[in-house]
């Protein structure tokens, strides 16, 4: 230990250098850790336009993917000039500070011409924003430096808010609906209220559940149908009875006994069947066959059927009979008018009174016969 | 002799002074009742000004954020925010401040009187290490006794904060005492006994350094005070500044 400081080199101080420096080296370890602080970093320069900063400043994170990959260097507005057209033009221009590798990885491999830049905000606290890169697909280029990201529009608070507001307002809207229906039930209106409201459903519903609990106690007890039924063997030994018959009987068919047993079991009855079968195959056969044959127009039926002669023939008959008809229908009212000998003979009665006084004379004459049979049978044989 | 050199040689000196105390901290001979000694002066002779500061820190730290949290509806989170920052930063921190304002100073002033009155000389011409006897019992209390003081600084400062918020902004007290229970992990103990175990040796090392340097009369006892007091204070808030980084890295309590 040196007694006087006035002199001392370097020497003299080896343990103050090693402290200091050993010092020194764990501080910036420490500090440094993470090793956010490294001077000799390389970076990647890109480039994103936005519509509004929005809160986004010198210093915000870039993500991408959500991991922390760099930073916002600057932000400049875009002169007049420079602002695109369209709904939303992009005023502002955002200079990203990126890693040069991320995870190993070059940042050009995972940021390539197809990944998209958007502004998202990270807490719902405060306007604190970030610009979040989505990761590149293979089917993009690798980005070169000074890039310009294409950007799309993320979703600020603001925008939430607008659609929060539109969302409550149509929430209000279904409320108030809600809030009338739920009024007309309380006052039983409708079939819901009257579900709500009316007891009469409860207490029909409660009679018939104690109607059905009466019912399976009866039935429990063995009274009724149903008791009887479940309970009852009578019915159980008769349909066991019954199946034993006919056990029986399809025992009896099986084994060729009797004419159901005959049916099943024996073939004379298919036999004989089987040959009426036969025959009336054939009867048709030959029904067939003249049918052709009428179809064909041979024998009487044949021309019957085809042959157009005896129809003219019956027509021309027909017509002539019509004729003759309206001939004899003249000649009648011809009589009825007292024309022609026969019409005399019907309408005039000088005929009819001459008969009678024919008649009349005639009996006369009869009777004076019969009186004087003499005075005509007078016969006079003369020869000649 | 410049400033670099100046500034490499004291280092160097401090540093073969806690190396030599180090070693006499485990090697015989122990100075066992000096140690207790000590231990009762800067442990238990400073037990009111930390509960006094640890108390009032507490209460204060309440009594400004209660509004902040208020306006944003989260009062029930207020004995998180005060626990958090007394057992990671304020305990430790303001505990070694006060008792570097009052045991630094003591032992600078002590050893330095020693100094100059050539007490020192003599102990090392009857044999005796100054080193073991004297600088070595009071890092080894002040190494024990400030994280004790720092326990007892958090406690009471939580109390303050949980006196405040009760009595004078009337928030329930099973609100201040849930959130406190929920909000402090053991990470969060653990970091707050290890710094004030760096903070005591960087106190020990400094006073008994500036008052084992003392030159000049009495005159240069106040002033090794002096500078021991402040050299103390502004590494105890450097390392901390250090500690706090190395901690969140070692306890991953980082975000």
């Amino acid at each position: 230990m040196p007694k006087s400081t006035k002199n001392i080199g370097l020497s003299e101080l080896r343990v103050g250098l090693l402290v200091f420096i050993a010092l020194a080296v764990l501080v910036v370890l420490i500090v440094n850790a993470t090793g956010e602080l490294n001077p000799f970093k390389s970076h990647l320069h890109l480039r994103a336009r936005f519509a509004d900063a929005n809160g986004l400043r010198e210093g915000s994170d870039v993500k991408l993917a959500g991991v922390k990959i760099g930073k916002v260097d600057r932000i400049r507005l875009l002169s007049p000039s420079e602002v695109g057209t369209g709904p939303t033009p992009q005023k502002i221009e955002t200079f990203l500070t990126i890693d040069t590798k991320i995870d190993g990885v070059p940042a050009t491999d995972r940021i390539r011409s197809d990944s998209t830049a958007q502004q998202a905000a990270p807490s719902i606290l405060g306007s604190e924003m970030i610009v979040n890169i989505t990761p590149g697909t293979p089917l993009g280029q690798p980005v070169t430096e000074n890039f310009l990201l294409p950007s799309t529009a993320g979703s600020t608070m603001s925008d939430l808010a607008t659609n929060g507001t539109e969302l409550a307002q149509k929430l209000s809207k279904l409320s108030d609906q809600l809030n009338e229906v739920v009024k007309q039930v309380r006052e039983g209106k409708g079939t819901v209220g009257r579900l709500f409201n009316d007891e009469s459903l409860y207490n029909n519903l409660n009679a018939t559940i104690s109607d059905a609990e009466q019912l399976a106690n009866q039935i429990k007890s063995g009274r009724g149908s149903a008791g009887k039924f479940l309970y009852d063997e009578a019915l159980y030994n008769n349909a066991n009875d019954i199946s034993a018959n006919l056990k029986k009987l399809s025992a009896d068919i099986a084994a060729g006994r009797g004419t159901a047993g005959k049916l099943v079991e024996s073939d004379e009855m298919y036999n004989k069947i089987n040959h009426i079968a036969d025959r009336v195959n054939h009867s048709m056969d030959q029904i067939d066959q003249i049918i052709a044959g009428v179809n064909a127009g041979n024998g009487t039926l044949g021309k019957l059927v085809k042959d157009e002669a005896i129809y003219n023939d019956a027509r021309t008959a027909i017509a002539r009979f019509n004729t003759t008809t309206s001939r004899i229908d003249s000649l009648v009212a011809g009589a009825q008018r007292g024309e022609g000998t026969v019409g005399k003979l019907i309408t005039d009665e000088s005929l009819y009174n001459n008969v009678n006084n024919l008649s009349s004379e005639g009996v006369k004459m009869i009777y004076d016969f019969r009186q004087n049979p003499k005075k005509y049978l007078t016969i006079k044989f003369q020869l000649f | 002799m410049n400033f670099i050199a100046r500034f490499l040689f004291e280092l160097q000196e401090m540093s073969l002074l806690a190396g030599r105390s180090a070693r006499g901290i485990f090697k015989k001979p122990h100075y066992v009742p000096e140690s207790i000694a000590q231990m009762d002066y800067i442990g238990v002779g400073s037990l009111t000004i930390i509960i006094l500061t640890g108390f009032f820190t507490g209460g204060v730290l309440t009594l400004q954020t209660y509004q902040t949290l208020e306006s944003y509806g989260a009062v029930d989170q207020l004995g998180y925010l005060v626990s958090i920052s007394l057992v990671r930063e304020l305990g430790p921190v303001l505990s070694a401040l006060m008792v570097t304002g009052r045991v630094v100073s003591a032992i600078s002033a002590e050893l330095g009187s020693m100094v100059v009155s050539e007490q020192i000389d003599a102990m090392r011409a009857l044999g005796t290490d100054p080193i073991r006897k004297l600088v070595a019992p009071r890092i080894l209390a002040l190494l024990v006794t400030l994280p004790l003081l720092t326990m007892i600084s958090d406690v009471m400062g939580i109390v303050g904060g949980w006196a405040v918020s009760t009595f004078l902004y009337g928030l329930p007290s099973q609100m201040f005492l849930n959130s406190v229970r929920d909000g402090i992990t053991t990470d969060d103990l653990i970091g707050g006994i290890i710094k004030p175990l760096f903070f005591a040796f960087l106190m020990g090392t400094i006073a008994c350094h500036k008052g084992l340097k003392t030159e000049g009369g009495t005159v240069g006892v106040g002033r090794s005070t002096t500078s021991a007091v402040v050299m103390a204070s502004i590494i105890v808030i450097i390392a901390d500044f250090i500690l706090a980084r190395a901690l969140q890295l070692i306890l991953g309590t980082q975000t």
